[in-house]
């Protein structure tokens, strides 16, 4: 009889770097040239079977890269098993925003999460301004997964995430399951009041 | 020639500017950027400006605008200010549709576009618009709108964000206003409310039954269905309903390429609907409800490197429908279809969980109970749209009814001759010209109870009730009693069938509008079409309608027809005589008002009674009770005792301050 476990995966990087494509390519094997920005975050599932038929569900937040939705994120990897820090290797700054994630996931979220390293667009790698050595250094010192990966050629894409489900805890699919419950106090508002007054006096936000 | 006119400090702070262009031809240019520094040359180098003082530099560049909007003579500096407008104007032809939407971030960043075609100029465009709108901004002065020929260029400065509307359809100056708010299909009066499909009233009364919340699910604020961009249904809370400027955030949110595009089983956007609260947001859940296929029965067996979906909630779409949307995506974005049937839920709390295992809850019953197949094969079938032709009114060739009190409007499809573009433009014009004229949104003195406007093809009104707004488009040659007896029957006809509420635990499902009509011999009766004496529910209106000093008045003074708008209505059960019916509203009328006969008591008028010597409070009950009893309401429901007096227990300071707040409005 095969296990069934099931695991909240959050991704988080730089605007742009190809969370979304990289998410694509893994739920759907499918690329696009052309995407746009991801909106808030987007809710994807993806199973994958590993080798001793144990089924490992990944629930995949996409969330957006924009700086604008950056105080959303502890929503998302609060609750979550596993996060894939993603950076564009091209890019040497969307290296420093990873170790930012990185150091806010090691500080907030729960002290079990597995974390991998995520260096994209490898199909790019003539324009390449992380070297392989610098970031594979770093994510060993933190003891972080590492790969680099290419959303649109499908290079090591499927085995990240395989990796991930491997390496994630096989027999504790309770903790797995809820996270912590309760926490959504603080960024609840309030149906019962809704703004009073005449129409007139209350100025709309315009956004 | 240019010329402008910057308004006297009598009117509000804002500028309207005219600018008249000699030839349509000559406003074309063909090198945009170039063109730009050109005029921007010009106007630096036509002034000596000093540099390295900003303050000063704007002074300059105001006063020089200024001098130029007001000189009568063409001169060298005017191009800076003809060739901005033809810059629109070239985007605006090359673009499909006429009309292009403009927002701009107060702090120079462009954020959002009607059109999606990928232009180069578009910077510079809006580089100009910005530099416009910024040049009064610092007198303390706003600008309004540009008049350029044909076109017409309408600014709403609403920090942060400024919108800018490029239009050549000839539209009031407010409908751009509301327009720039939204993407609407046609134009303000749906702006305004919630543009609902047509549909089978069980089918749409069994989805919302399946909406409405239970009581488990805490804090959840609006279930939407949505199709086609329209609202199926809508679940709310009781206590308050949905703006429906609200509710077009998030239709537009949901049809943003972002998500629509998106591969993604479910989003979760953070939005903020100003009108419920400006200063907080809430969280829908987004979610395609994508009919069901096979591929779930595949799902079980698969090696580690071919993992498959298999997910209920997930996207299960054949393939083939995903190689078609993979395709499209690089194509335009108007082509691709969009997914069928959207559930919307927003929800105050940030339990993603809870929400979303509801929402999974109710895609598994709506396809369990057949009623997702129901609803796309409606789609599909095009049963959601419905001809003028159904409503089997002569000479009526199309409306927009808007239930005032749901916020909904319903209209069927544009057909012959408004079936082409520019027919369909033009109708859709009239009916903002109608709209305009009747809520005296672009500075008339007195709002209209109806316009009635006839054009060489067509003739228009607009009427607005209590309960209802109403376009209509009739024949030129229609006669007026026809116009009275198609307004009144597609009146009657909604009020009646279209639109109703049905109440369900704390939350009430709006279920919406336009049942799509019942062909005319399927009624039960054809009485329903024609406007029977007792048909007229509205007819007091009519009668303000041709009081309205600004309304045309010559097509109103026919309407004032004396039988037409006191019908006598049949007599009601147990209400047979003059003095049962008086004593049947109460407040002893049946000693103050005498009537032989049962017709002679609906011949009385307000004249009568005050020759009668009743006062103003009783006359009007009696003449409010008699026009109720001809709406065919029961005067047991309707009838009440005077309401006592007012005490105005007010502290004077706070009816101070109300009025320098109304003063304030005003301004």
């Amino acid at each position: 009889m095969s296990k069934q476990l099931q695991f909240k995966l959050v991704l988080l990087g730089e605007s742009a770097v190809g969370k979304s494509s990289l998410v694509l390519r893994f739920v759907k094997d499918q690329f696009d040239d052309y995407r746009e920005s991801t909106i808030g975050a987007a809710f994807l599932t993806q199973t994958v079977t590993l080798d001793d038929q144990t089924t490992v569900k990944f629930e995949i937040w996409d969330t957006a890269g924009q700086e604008r939705y950056k105080s959303l994120a502890p929503m998302y990897y609060r609750n979550a098993n596993c996060a894939v820090v993603v950076y564009d290797i091209t890019q040497a700054a969307s290296l420093e925003k990873a170790r930012s994630w990185i150091r806010e996931l090691q500080r907030q979220a729960d002290p079990s999460i597995v974390i991998a390293l995520c260096g994209n667009k490898a199909d790019l790698s003539a324009r390449r301004q992380v070297s392989e050595e610098e970031a594979k250094k770093y994510a060993e010192e933190e003891g972080l997964m590492w790969a680099e990966t290419s959303a649109k050629t499908g290079e090591g894409v499927q085995e990240i995430f395989t990796a991930i489900a491997k390496k994630l805890p096989q027999n504790a699919p309770p903790s797995a399951r809820g996270g912590r419950p309760g926490t959504s106090a603080r960024t609840g508002v309030d149906l019962t009041k809704q703004a009073t007054g005449a129409p007139g006096q209350n100025e709309p936000c315009n956004c | 020639m240019v010329h402008g006119s910057h308004e006297g400090a009598s009117s509000s702070a804002s500028s309207a500017l005219t600018v008249e262009a000699p030839t349509p031809e000559g406003m074309l240019v063909q090198e945009v950027d170039v063109e730009v520094i050109d005029g921007e040359q010009g106007t630096a180098s036509a002034i000596p400006t000093p540099r390295g003082n900003d303050e000063e530099s704007k002074q300059h560049l105001r006063e020089q605008l200024r001098r130029t909007l007001n000189k009568k003579e063409s001169s060298h500096a005017t191009s800076c200010f003809v060739q901005p407008i033809s810059i629109l104007r070239a985007s605006t032809s090359s673009s499909p549709r006429p009309e292009n939407r403009f927002s701009l971030g107060e702090s120079s960043s462009f954020l959002a576009r009607q059109e999606d075609e990928a232009s180069d100029n578009f910077t510079s465009t809006i580089g100009v618009m910005q530099a416009l709108v910024s040049i009064f901004l610092d007198d303390g002065d706003k600008l309004r709108c540009i008049n350029a020929g044909n076109t017409r260029i309408t600014f709403l400065l609403r920090p942060p964000l400024y919108y800018a509307c490029v239009s050549s359809w000839g539209e009031a100056e407010s409908v751009f206003l509301q327009n720039s708010y939204g993407a609407c299909l046609s134009g303000v009066i749906i702006s305004t409310c919630v543009d609902c499909s047509a549909m089978e009233p069980m089918l749409r009364k069994s989805i919302a039954d399946v909406l409405v919340p239970t009581s488990k699910i805490k804090d959840i604020l609006y279930v939407i269905l949505i199709a086609q961009g329209k609202v199926i249904t809508l679940v709310r809370p009781k206590k308050h309903s949905i703006h429906p400027s609200d509710l077009h955030i998030l239709v537009n949110t949901i049809h943003s390429p972002s998500i629509i595009n998106s591969s993604a089983a479910a989003s979760w956007l953070p939005v903020c609907l100003p009108k419920f609260n400006s200063a907080a947001f809430v969280n829908a859940y987004v979610m395609f409800l994508r009919k069901e296929d096979q591929t779930q029965e595949q799902q079980s067996q698969h090696s580690q490197q071919s993992p498959t979906v298999q997910d209920s909630d997930a996207e299960t779409r054949d393939s083939a429908e995903q190689l078609a949307e993979a395709e499209s995506s690089h194509t335009l974005v108007e082509e691709q279809p969009a997914p069928e049937v959207c559930l919307v839920c927003v929800s105050g709390s940030a339990d993603f969980e809870a929400v979303r295992n509801w929402c999974n809850t109710i895609n598994q019953r709506l396809m369990q109970d057949g009623l997702l197949g129901a609803l796309t094969g409606a789609i599909s079938r095009g049963e959601t749209e419905y001809a003028v032709g159904d409503l089997g009114v002569p000479g009526l060739r199309h409306f927009v009814y808007k239930s005032r009190s749901h916020v909904q409007v319903t209209m069927p499809l544009f057909e012959d001759p408004y079936d082409n573009p520019h027919e369909k433009r033009r109708l859709t014009t009239l009916y903002q010209t109608l709209y305009d004229a009747i809520h005296a949104k672009s500075g008339q003195g007195s709002t209209l109870k109806l316009q009635y406007i006839r054009t060489e093809r067509e003739s228009v009104m607009g009427w607005i009730t209590q309960p209802f707004e109403l376009y209509l488009a009739l024949s030129p040659l229609l006669p007026k009693s026809g116009i009275v007896n198609a307004a009144n029957a597609v009146a009657k006809y909604y009020r009646m069938f279209g639109f109703a509420d049905s109440d369900l635990t704390d939350h009430v499902a709006d279920v919406l509008v336009p049942v799509a009509p019942v062909p005319a011999c399927h009624l039960p009766s054809t009485r329903l079409l024609t406007v029977s004496r007792s048909d007229s529910p509205s007819i007091m209106s009519w009668r303000l309608a041709s009081q309205a000093l600004s309304c045309v008045p010559r097509f109103c003074r026919a309407l004032q027809n004396k039988a037409a708008l006191r019908p006598v209505p049949a007599q009601l059960g147990a209400i047979s005589s003059p003095s049962e019916f008086l004593k049947a509203i109460g407040r002893s009328a049946d000693t103050k008002v005498t009537a032989e006969t049962w017709e002679d008591l609906w011949e009385i008028d307000g004249l009568q009674l005050k020759k009668a010597g009743l006062a103003v409070r009783d006359r009007r009950y009696i003449l409010w009770s008699m026009e109720k009893f001809r709406q065919g309401e029961d005067p047991a429901q309707f009838a009440h005792p005077p309401t006592p007096k007012k005490k105005i227990l007010m502290d004077p300071r706070f009816k101070m301050s109300n009025a320098v707040f109304e003063v304030c409005v005003m301004l």
